[in-house]
């Protein structure tokens, strides 16, 4: 059975993206928003979460955050998804609490795979 | 000033060697229907120099010329975004410029490279 992720992504461009790379090895829950992201995570327990975190209202350093306060969610593992460009988002990233860090656009689609088989432990 | 590509043709290949042409078309698509009013958005916010709202319009350009792999419009949306986000907000009607520049130079390649793949 494949295993389940949720991506939490406002650009529809770039879940199209994200179905095209991944669809073949996972099944993904599409979020557009924070909210729905943290309700529709809590009812699916997905095995990763994809998150965007330039979103739109609730960005997604507070949905990182809400779900590392919930105990029945602080240990999903959570890839950051950004666009920015500066050298030090990385670290900045991995000390906010994701567990990796993937910049968009994402040149190269193996970078993304290693990142979520890494995490999935797989 | 350097030799950022317009398109990189990688990303359009790789479109259509994931999902054929119907997944190229439709980010293709997706693309000429939001950059345009992504630029624009830049545009009438760098006019009423708004620059916190210049460099969102032109985050989420990053991304939308990214997923199709325009590289140069890509580039330039981050250095706008760059420029507000470190305080250097003298240079950003310039770069809104380049902004506009660079995509209007994009429409031709992108679909010169649909054409191709497309047989």
């Amino acid at each position: 059975m494949k295993r389940r992720l949720a991506l939490v992504e406002d650009n529809r461009d770039n879940r199209i993206l994200a179905h095209a790379f991944l669809d073949d090895r996972y099944d993904l829950d599409d979020y557009e928003n924070g909210a729905d992201a943290l309700a529709g995570i809590a009812r699916g327990r997905p095995d990763l979460v994809l998150l965007d975190v330039s979103l739109p209202g609730m960005d997604g350093v507070e949905v990182l955050r809400r779900l590392r306060a919930d105990p029945a969610l602080a240990g999903l593992p959570v890839i950051a998804l950004t666009a920015h460009a500066m050298a030090s988002d990385r670290e900045k990233y991995l000390g906010l609490g994701f567990d990796d860090y993937v910049t968009k656009p994402i040149v190269d689609e193996q970078v993304l795979l290693l990142a979520i088989a890494r995490h999935l432990g797989a | 000033m350097d030799d950022l590509s317009i398109v990189d043709p990688r990303f359009v290949e790789r479109l259509h060697r994931l999902g054929g042409t119907a997944l190229l078309s439709e980010m293709l698509s997706l693309f000429r229907e939001h950059a345009p009013q992504r630029v624009e958005a830049v545009r009438d916010a760098v006019a009423a120099k708004d620059w916190a709202s210049a460099a969102r319009a032109a985050h989420t350009l990053v991304s939308t010329a990214g997923s199709v792999g325009a590289m140069e419009l890509m580039q330039r949306a981050r250095d706008l975004e760059e420029a507000v986000a470190t305080g250097r907000t003298a240079e950003v009607p310039g770069l809104g410029t380049r902004i506009a520049e660079a995509f209007a130079r994009v429409g031709d390649p992108l679909a010169a490279a649909e054409r191709e793949l497309a047989g």
